[in-house]
């Protein structure tokens, strides 16, 4: 038995030594912050802090999912112990629970992941003007203080600016649009063509819907390349659940056989990527030649579908239906023409034309899939154009809209309860007038065809670095640019663009020429990792509370779950420092504090009156509440208490049937058009549309016809042949569609250990193709396009369509410096920045090569212990 | 009433100033990333007077390859590696390989601020102890920890100069528990991942220390426990 | 008081994890232990494909195999509902359970050195609430309660071509299944 009283004699210690250690514990002054180790409670205030209790508090759920549900924190003086879903009312068909998705139930594993962007920090080689730019994404990192890192950041844009003005500045926030603005990155991403269409062919007629409930009295629901039970995480596969046990027929079209079409189609209709629009010529071709279409219908409601029901001023000759009957061009689309581009069979065409025509009520909705495509306005067209053939509109059980976020798949109608604004007065960015700014900036695409609007496509950005210079709208030709800054401190941590938006390599090429790159975030996430300083932002659930809508259903009213974890200030509070460093008053860029901001979406919370036909306040405040929050306003009479609401953490409106909530998208136009004219030029919906052709011209990317028309699109499904006669295929023989993949929110989630066992992220081929390869269930495969090289697992499925593969957006690059190859599968490595309509990235028309990878097989991602939050 | 009983008192008062030594010099290495200063000293012998290398082979080893790191360590050219090497295994930004915080070793999914790090936060407060950034950094980072042994081993310090022996026996049973229910059970996972990870044999010798002492301390607070016995 | 259990429409279920994630969450499980599990099936040749998905958690069989070979008595049949529980103290991580169950259900929990396995959430169920996957469930598709009134709401346990023969252990779940997961 040693006897370390005796041993430890032997140890000595000089005391002068021991006590000559400085108290200060930490390194230089800077760093320490807050302050390092232990102090000293009294009793009583120790006492108080120990009998803290559990408190069930409303956790938001923020992301761009099109979701947003409930989802319940048991917090513990700001640690969560437990979580809970929805359960503040019964659960039924009419009034579901807003269930939150096995995404949101994960979501504290990002909140508290150690991952977490702790405090700022400044890329080791970066010195002002860029330092050694090559080392952006593989350099190491200091920490540094709240202090230096603001002053830095200040001073670079300061210099980028007075040195090179504002257009030498890529990005837009309230506080840069104080600043004088910066360019503008506009396009379109989720909705891919859809935009301009839906807004010049139908007066955005057809992106609204009728009511949930009215679904249930289609006979017949046709989805086109929508897949809700993995996109539209929510109540969206449920509710359509409720139409299909309500008597609907379900037919669904897509490459795919996806889970939603295992889960509700009653039929499925096989279409290659990028082809969309000559099954649908194909459909209209025998609906025409069998007089199957609704003449009354297109003559009263729509101009541009025959020679005699022309608009004003077109060319009779560019009717749909000669185009159809190839009377001009001596190519009928038949089914057989359509057949040999899209894959389906030409008698299902003809069948499938046939059911839609015949078959009312029908609901004709498509998803943003098939229009993220080159020139997908094409597709738009079409959609469109077959559906009003139709007759399908304005009538219970009837539609043909374009629905497809999952606040908006499978609901539509009025806004049962809305939030307020925050009352902060909007900061327009003086470069870029007509942007939105934002997370999701350039979401609504912008009008780039004003004059005083600066910026580039989204796909042009890249070569806007690189070559500094970039495709001016309206005519504008190209327009030099010399950007020396991506300033990316916004609001909220989104806009993961680096990694997000077409031809990752060619971003990282860019993103190493500028002088200075400055994120804000909460984990180093793609773009963050290629960035000289990253600012550590708080999450929602650090947040003084916020309202949030998902469906138009209900609204979340989400609280502070826990204090900001370490340095982790809001973007608000960044921007105000910021502003102080800049000479700019940071009560002028936010007047109101950030409690004032919730406190007033709260306040201005409405919701619908019984009778469905306008709004009154949703909550009831007291001059009590007013005194407790110290926040400005006026006591009112609502539904709900304040400290209720925000206790229940969500408002939801039932509905029933018969309810007064029904709304027939298109009533009032299809009982008198002349009465009710749409939004468009010739008041009517527009199938021949020459709105449309001039606004894509002005944007100066592509050009479309007044009228669907198919052309083969680039890098569709023509260009995997290289003699399209002998169908012989050529270098990139396979078609890539990139879907939302259940592991993620884009590329949130992507670090999470549960998900990614859950999801493996698996690159899906039909097994036929497969073992064509050599390949076997599981092989490493290396997939190429021509912008880059991937591996991945590979899945061989039947569920495929043949010469198409499969693989989710969204994964975190991750690129191996020694090969080049990205391990983690991310789609935009694959996907090139081509130009096209009005920003539109055409993610699903891509192609690419696939063989047996040679080098070391992958481990599960599940098992990537440096990748996932160890 | 607890008496001491055939020990000599300045023993004991030597066993607790090292104990404490020991710990401090723990904390600053762990608490955050290295000071200039500290390195210095550590260098100049500081580390030559960590105790029980005999004792424990964890503790020789790691006094070993620390003077082995220094034999060709120059304070200006080479303390950025050594920061970086701290930033990188500990701070980030990325992904990190040696997460320090307790709770990325206890629950499933390496979570920060969890139900452990609560379990931590009351054995604090019992002591009338808070981290001094409360809320905004996690309760059980290993330099708290740390400082939390530093900080009660100061205090046994004092009761034995106030030769108050119940609250000797207090604290010590105190230590003994946060060493079984908290330091003990992770450390053995994280020196693991330094090992793995480090670049510097500065912090793998480090882990070694960190090891081989808290082992080794238990033995001490047992024998101290012992001996306060009647 | 009766037998307890399981109802799962298959037809509807989404394959989306929802559950599992529940499970893995409450249960406190990591990467690779799953108490409930989602699998999924598939067959045909493009396009004629179909495909469903079957989320299965304990079956809580009326003749559990894993409590009748458990050597400790860790898991047991509970007398009020018969849900098959499991007093984690006195397992031995001998691993008899993940043998004897023809379901695969019991998970080694290797940081433990012990098993474990679906309870049904019977704390939860003392408390009169659901097991979290019932309630994390986005379609409903599954139901937990009197496998009695279970029974006579959606009939009897349809004989699966990928699942053992029920008469083994006489599982207490009901599956509305799709045709081609029937024998």
């Amino acid at each position: 038995m040693s006897n370390l009283l005796d041993k430890a004699m032997k140890y000595k210690l000089s005391r002068r030594k021991f006590l000559g250690l400085g108290a200060a514990v930490t390194t230089t002054a800077a760093v320490s912050g807050a302050g390092y180790g232990l102090k000293k409670l009294s009793s009583e205030a120790a006492a108080k802090e120990l009998k803290k209790e559990g408190k069930w508090v409303s956790a938001a759920c923020w992301h761009n999912c099109g979701g947003r549900c409930v989802n319940k924190a048991l917090v513990v003086d700001g640690v969560v112990v437990r979580q809970k879903t929805d359960d503040t009312h019964p659960d039924s068909p009419d009034f579901p629970q807003q269930r939150g998705c096995h995404r949101g139930r994960s979501q504290r594993h990002q909140v508290f992941g150690p991952d977490r962007l702790k405090y700022p920090m400044k890329r080791k080689h970066w010195e002002p003007g860029g330092g050694r730019k090559e080392l952006r994404g593989r350099d190491e990192w200091v920490r540094i203080s709240w202090d230096e890192a603001l002053d830095l950041v200040a001073a670079e844009l300061k210099r980028i600016k007075e040195t090179y003005g504002n257009k030498s500045i890529l990005g837009t926030s309230r506080l840069l649009n104080y600043y004088g603005g910066g360019l503008v990155r506009w396009g379109s991403s989720s909705s891919g063509a859809w935009g301009v269409p839906l807004e010049t062919m139908t007066g955005f007629f057809s992106w609204q819907a009728n009511d949930r409930l009215d679904w249930r009295n289609a006979k017949l629901i046709v989805m086109w390349g929508a897949n809700p039970a993995r996109s539209n995480l929510g109540n969206p596969t449920y509710n359509l659940l409720q139409a299909k046990k309500a008597g609907a027929k379900f037919i669904f079209v897509d490459p795919v056989v996806t889970p939603s079409v295992k889960t509700l189609a009653d039929q499925y209709i096989p279409c290659r990527p990028g082809t969309d629009t000559a099954l649908l010529l194909g459909m209209a071709y025998h609906m025409i030649v069998n007089n199957l279409h609704d003449q009354e219908f297109l003559d009263r409601y729509t101009v541009g579908f025959d020679a005699d029901h022309m608009p004003e001023g077109a060319d009779p000759k560019e009717n749909f239906k000669d185009y159809v009957l190839g009377t001009y061009d001596g190519i009928p689309k038949t089914p057989e023409w359509a057949s040999e581009i899209c894959g389906t069979d030409p008698d299902l065409i003809r069948s499938f034309a046939t059911e839609i025509a015949t078959t009312k009520p029908m609901i004709f909705t498509s998803s943003f899939a098939p229009a993220r495509t080159y020139r997908g306005q094409q597709f738009c067209q079409a959609f469109l154009t077959v559906g009003w053939m139709t007759g399908n509109v304005g009538k219970p059980g009837a539609g043909v809209w374009v629905m497809n976020y999952a606040s908006n798949q499978s609901y539509g109608g009025k806004t049962l309860v809305k939030g307020g604004s925050s009352g902060l007065p909007p900061a327009v960015n003086p470069l870029f007038p007509d942007a939105t700014y934002g997370p999701y900036d350039g979401y609504r695409w912008a009008n780039p065809t004003n004059p005083d609007a600066h910026g580039m496509a989204y796909c042009e950005t890249y070569d806007a670095i690189l070559k500094g210079e970039y495709t001016g709208t309206n005519g504008k030709g190209k327009v030099p640019c010399d950007i020396r800054l991506i300033w990316l401190v916004r609001d909220g941590s989104g806009y993961n663009f680096l990694n997000q938006s077409s031809d990752i390599n060619k971003g990282i090429e860019a993103f190493r020429k500028v002088d200075f790159v400055v994120t804000n975030d909460i984990v180093l996430s793609t773009i963050s990792k290629y960035a000289d300083i990253v600012l550590p932002t708080t999450t929602e659930w650090e947040k003084v509370g916020n309202v949030m809508q998902g469906n138009p259903e209900a609204i979340i009213v989400s609280q502070k779950v826990t204090e900001p974890l370490f340095e982790a200030k809001t973007e608000q509070e960044i921007d105000r420092e910021l502003a102080k460093r800049l000479g700019l008053d940071p009560d002028e860029i936010y007047p109101i504090s950030e409690k004032q901001q919730f406190f007033n979406k709260l306040a201005g919370a409405e919701v619908i009156t019984d009778d469905g036909e306008g709004y009154e306040p949703l909550v009831t405040i007291t001059e009590k509440d007013l005194k407790e929050w110290g926040v400005e306003g006026k006591p009112q009479k609502g539904r709900i208490g304040l400290n209720e609401l925000i206790e229940q953490g969500v408002y939801q409106v039932p509905r029933s049937p018969g309810d007064n909530f029904t709304v027939i998208q298109g009533e009032d136009f299809i009982k008198d058009p002349e009465a009710n004219p749409l939004n468009t030029a010739s008041g009517k919906l527009e199938i021949h549309c020459q709105a449309l052709s001039d606004k894509i011209a002005a944007y100066g990317l592509t050009t479309i016809p007044p009228i669907a028309k198919y052309e083969p699109p680039l890098d569709g499904y023509e260009d995997t042949f290289k003699d399209w006669e002998k169908k012989e295929k050529g270098k990139y023989p396979f078609q890539l569609v990139t879907v939302h993949y259940g592991r993620r929110s884009h590329s949130v989630f992507d670090n999470i250990p549960q998900l990614r066992e859950a999801y493996p992220q698996e690159f899906f081929m039909n097994a036929r193709d497969g073992k064509a390869l050599g390949l076997k269930d599981g092989d490493t495969v290396l997939i190429e396009s021509e912008y880059g090289k991937c591996i991945r697992p590979v899945k061989l499925t039947e569920a495929v369509m043949p010469g198409v593969v499969v693989l989710g957006e969204g994964a975190w690059v991750e690129i191996d410096e020694e090969t080049g190859i990205d391990k983690a599968g991310a789609t935009n490595i694959l996907c090139g920045a081509r130009l096209s309509g009005q920003g539109e990235e055409p993610w699903n028309t891509t192609i690419v090569r696939v063989e047996k990878y040679k080098g070391e097989p992958l481990k599960p991602d599940a098992e990537w212990e440096r990748r996932i939050i160890f | 009433m607890v008496q001491l009983q055939e020990i000599d008192m300045s023993q004991m008062e030597h066993l607790l100033e090292l104990r404490m030594f020991s710990y401090d010099i723990l904390r600053r290495v762990f608490l955050a990333e290295p000071a200039k200063e500290f390195v210095q000293a550590l260098q100049d012998g500081l580390i030559d007077d960590f105790p029980f290398r005999e004792e424990n082979r964890e503790i020789k080893e790691g006094i070993e390859q620390i003077l082995f790191y220094f034999k060709t360590f120059n304070l200006n050219q080479d303390f950025d590696d050594l920061h970086w090497d701290y930033t990188r295994m500990f701070i980030g930004p990325g992904r990190l390989p040696a997460p320090i915080w307790e709770s990325s070793y206890t629950n499933k999914d390496g979570l920060l601020f969890q139900e452990e790090t609560l379990e931590v936060r009351r054995f604090y407060l019992k002591h009338q102890l808070i981290p001094k950034a409360y809320r905004h950094e996690a309760d059980d980072h290993l330099g708290l920890e740390l400082d939390f042994m530093y900080q009660l081993s100061n205090r046994v310090l004092d009761s034995l100069k106030e030769e108050n022996f119940a609250e000797i026996h207090e604290l010590v049973k105190s230590q003994m528990s946060f060493l079984e229910e908290h330091l003990l059970n992770w450390t053995p996972m994280f020196k693991e991942k330094v090992m793995k990870s480090s670049n510097t044999d500065f912090y793998k010798g480090m882990v070694k220390i960190l090891t081989g002492f808290l082992t080794i301390d238990k033995t001490c607070l047992q024998e101290l426990l012992d001996n306060l016995k009647q | 008081m009766g037998q307890k259990g399981f109802y799962l429409d298959s037809v509807i279920c989404t394959g989306c994890k929802a559950c599992q994630i529940a499970c893995k969450d409450k249960n406190d499980l990591k990467v690779g232990e799953l108490f409930r599990e989602v699998f999924s099936f598939e067959g045909g040749i493009f396009p004629n494909v179909w495909g469903y998905y079957l989320s299965i958690g304990c079956n809580h069989c009326a003749d559990p195999k894993c409590a009748k070979n458990c050597p400790t008595g860790a898991i047991y049949k509970r007398k009020s509902d018969g849900l098959v529980v499991q007093d984690r103290e006195k397992c031995i991580g001998c691993k008899m359970c993940m043998w004897s169950c023809p379901y695969g259900r019991p998970q080694y929990l290797e940081e433990q050195g012990k098993c474990g396995k679906c309870d049904g959430c019977a704390d939860l169920v003392d408390q009169g609430l659901n097991p979290v996957c019932v309630d994390s469930c986005p379609m409903r598709a599954i139901e937990f309660g009197d496998l009695g009134e279970l029974k006579e709401k959606y009939g009897e346990l349809p004989d699966l071509k990928v699942l053992p023969d029920k008469k083994m252990t006489n599982p207490s779940i009901i599956i509305h299944a799709k045709v081609e997961a029937l024998k």
